[in-house]
């Protein structure tokens, strides 16, 4: 069991080693500069956040596909609050604080409804996912809303400490903050449980629909977060902001060995598996392919990353069978 | 009895895992026409074997001969092709689909290119009927009983002219009644030729069936015995190795320490109304009755996990919580019946198992665990219930059916207890690791927990019940103390004759 989870663990590393060195015998110098390194990182440093919540409702088992809208109508509501409030410390506070209750309140509605009333998770957030961006659509009158008139506003998208992008010191924050919250905490033992198997967790007293609801409200809290360290970056924000976000997600998830099934994956795999197709875009940049040729590569890379990890359920269960006998 | 020809020879069966040998140096013969038993406690090496003779894993020693030739077993397809057929103890077959769709799953007849649906039902008509089996080739499987499940499973194995036929433990989730039904059609089925290798821990049907058995224990063959020799503690010597003894009789009389569950007049739609018993702290009350008489929901229902449309539960006089929540806070525990869908959480570890609904006492405050503890009382629940292999981060979906068990049993022992329900606990469990838990229940008893047991092994219920009730029709048909108990009396109650 443990020895197919290094094993695999190693493959997708060794994939990772071949595209560094890749990149390492074309264009050594340039890649492994510090300012390509913080450029790689800060590409996939959205994806990241988006991740520290989207993990949640896959542990337990469900998804949530509503995170690209869910970023934006967030971030819509926080800069309309900034905007209100011209864009003053208290302002902006407010901003981040508006976007992550908004967040917070899609999460409500898709927890709600895959718990409550059963909807399919992929189905109930699905629907979300249009239902918010039609109602971004609407508050915005589809016109992009500009956020470039703050400097601190500015900061968390574009500025940088010691040279490092802030959006890298925010990640870094809530992965660690996620770490602790799945490996320390007994709600995270309650999220591995529950996806697990539902019906057994119950019947040692936990309370799954609550599990599973609040799983949902973190998921759209980062989303949430994710749209506004987004909206920083691009100076504005409109409907489409984040459109597409959830399937980079979803590959960096799956790439990780997140089990899509539920109960079993790492915030630290999901982190790693996104980190890879940063590093899959930006080499193929490095050396100089061409854009025509990106999306095919990155493809049958993915696929070749999440087969890797789905050989380890293989050599586990094969494992298991064995170990059982 | 006729020339003894064997259809099946394993010689020698060496299989290693990661150095281990788990199978040493194997041999048994199965014989034409023969139900052959093979038995041993888990871990025996049962499966294994099973696995290597159906080409799911290669071995690393030794040779398989079918029909007197050398079988080259190296994939699942070349044992099929051999005429090895198996049946596992999770059933194979779609319920969505019928019963002739299901037997001829991979093998279609077609005319044309398209499904020769009359040649299809034809032939499933003439096996059922070759069979005497009591269902029809368009009968949707959902619809049938486990038992008529096992035929459509057996009858695709014989439209794969199986000459032998695995049988995985095939009467765990069989009532007796269904089980008398099984040995019927596995009587039929070796009329027809077919041999059967018959894996079951259960001494008692064994004994009922078996042509002849084969122990397995530790990886090594300690026995053979013909149908003449099979005596119940012979095998069982054979199976565990040391002389049993006989169940200690409990002269030491638990301590009465005033504790009593009372359920009052309790009712639920269809299934019970009106149901008034009292449980007492110190003693095993034992509730039997027939599958489908509502003891589960019974449980269920004092735990808080099923809704009841009237009646009150108390404890000491006060009202149970219906929250299994507050009730496992308030020193309740709960033995679900369905091991591996409610009692565990497969992919997580034996200590986390373990830990689920002790983290009261694991954290500050339900928030921030604390994971010296936890690991802590993992590995304390490993030794004091002896828990094998002793690991808490093993995954429990790695253990046996007896340690798993034992897990689910483990979880509530460090908690201060006061009522213990408990739903058929020693099922697909072998006779070992029985014992054990036995022994685990009648100490609680001892120190004065009420305890409440729901099981159809009517040995079971008698040995460890100081009181047994039986339910029948949503009331309580009888009550039996331990002295009067026999499994006649219990049955009869049951099924409301006497």
């Amino acid at each position: 069991m443990k020895k197919g989870k290094i094993i695999s663990q190693l493959k997708s590393m060794a994939l990772l080693l071949i595209l560094i060195a890749v990149a390492a015998v074309f264009e050594g110098k340039a890649f492994f500069s510090f300012f390509n390194i913080m450029n790689i990182l800060l590409s996939v440093s959205v994806y990241g956040i988006m991740i520290c919540g989207s993990i949640f409702p896959l542990l337990v088992g469900g998804m949530d596909l509503s995170i690209g809208s869910t970023a934006a109508f967030s971030a819509i509501i926080g800069a309309r609050v900034m905007i209100a409030y011209e864009f003053s410390t208290v302002g902006i506070l407010a901003g981040i604080l508006a976007a992550m209750v908004t967040g917070a309140a899609v999460g409500l509605i898709n927890g709600i409804a895959a718990y409550y009333f059963d909807v399919p998770a992929l189905l109930a957030t699905i629907s979300t996912q249009y239902v918010f961006y039609a109602l971004a659509q609407l508050i915005t009158e589809n016109k992009t809303v500009s956020c470039g008139n703050s400097d601190m506003f500015a900061f968390i998208g574009s500025g940088t400490i010691f040279g490092i992008p802030f959006p890298i010191f925010i990640l870094a924050f809530l992965a660690a903050a996620i770490y602790f919250l799945l490996n320390k905490t007994v709600f995270g033992r309650q999220v591995y449980a529950v996806g697990g198997n539902i019906k057994a967790s119950r019947m040692t007293g936990v309370n799954a629909g609550a599990v599973i609801i609040v799983s949902y409200v973190l998921s759209g809290v980062m989303a949430a977060l994710g749209g506004m360290v987004l909206t920083s970056m691009n100076t504005m924000v409109k409907a489409s902001t984040g459109y597409g976000y959830e399937l980079y997600v979803f590959i960096g998830l799956m790439v990780g060995g997140v089990n899509f099934a539920g109960g079993e994956g790492t915030i630290q795999g999901g982190l790693f598996g996104a980190l890879l197709v940063g590093v899959l875009s930006n080499v193929m940049m490095m050396v100089g392919i061409d854009a025509t040729y990106h999306n095919m590569i990155q493809g049958i890379v993915i696929i070749i990353a999440v087969a890797l990890t789905a050989r380890r359920a293989l050599i586990n269960s094969g494992l298991s069978k064995k170990a059982a006998s | 009895m006729m020339e003894t020809e064997n259809i099946l020879e394993v010689k020698n069966i060496v299989k290693r895992f990661s150095g281990v040998e788990v199978l040493k140096k194997v041999s048994f013969e199965v014989r034409k026409g023969e139900v052959h038993a093979l038995m041993g406690e888990n871990g025996a090496g049962k499966s294994t074997l099973i696995k290597i003779i159906t080409g799911v894993y290669p071995k690393d020693e030794g040779s398989i001969i079918v029909d007197g030739r050398d079988a080259d077993i190296n994939s699942r397809q070349d044992s099929i092709s051999q005429g090895i057929s198996v049946i596992y103890q999770e059933l194979s077959v779609i319920p969505t689909l019928t019963v002739m769709q299901n037997i001829f799953l991979g093998q279609e007849l077609t005319k044309k290119g398209l499904l020769d649906k009359k040649r299809m039902r034809e032939k499933a008509d003439s096996l059922i009927k070759r069979c005497d089996f009591d269902i029809r080739p368009d009968d949707y499987v959902e619809t049938l009983s486990v038992a008529k499940r096992q035929m459509v499973e057996i009858l695709k194995a014989l439209l794969y002219d199986a000459k032998i036929l695995i049988m995985d433990e095939p009467t765990a989730s069989l009532t007796d009644k269904e089980s008398d039904k099984l040995f019927n059609i596995i009587n039929r089925v070796r009329e027809q030729g077919t041999s059967i290798i018959y894996i079951s821990h259960r001494v008692e049907e064994v004994y009922r069936i078996a042509d002849r058995l084969t122990v397995l224990r530790d990886g090594m063959v300690v026995g053979e015995l013909n149908k003449q020799e099979i005596t119940h503690q012979r095998v069982v010597q054979m199976m565990i190795g040391k002389e049993v003894k006989e169940q200690a009789d409990k002269a030491n009389k638990p301590i009465q320490n005033g504790n009593v569950l009372s359920v009052q007049n309790l009712s639920r739609e269809g299934l019970w109304h009106d149901l008034s018993f009292e449980a007492y702290g110190g003693q095993i009350l034992g509730i039997g009755g027939l599958v489908g008489s509502g003891r589960t929901e019974l449980l269920r229902s004092i735990y808080g996990a099923d809704r009841y449309d009237k009646g009150e539960v108390l404890f000491n006089g006060k009202p149970v919580s219906r929250s299994v929540k507050k009730n496992i806070r308030n020193g309740m525990g709960y033995i679900p019946e369905d091991r591996r869908g409610e009692g565990l959480i497969p992919l997580l570890s034996v200590g986390d198992n373990i830990a689920m609904p002790n983290y009261d006492m694991l954290s500050n405050g339900m928030a921030v665990v604390n994971h010296a503890k936890e690991l802590e009382l993992g590995e304390e629940m490993i030794r004091e219930i002896d828990i094998r292999p002793a690991n808490s981060k093993m995954p429990v979906r790695n253990l046996s059916g007896g340690n798993q068990q034992k897990v689910v049993v483990g979880k509530w022992l460090a908690r201060d207890l006061k009522v213990l329900l408990i739903d058929e606990p020693t099922v697909g469990v072998d006779i070992g690791v029985k014992g054990e838990i036995h022994q685990i229940f009648m100490r609680l008893a001892q120190q004065g927990v009420v305890i409440i047991l729901v099981s159809s092994d009517l040995k079971e219920l008698i040995q460890i019940s100081d009181r047994i009730i039986v339910l029948h029709e949503g009331s309580i048909f009888k009550e039996f103390s331990k002295e009067e108990a026999t499994q006649q009396k219990i049955l009869l109650a049951a099924s409301g004759i006497a």
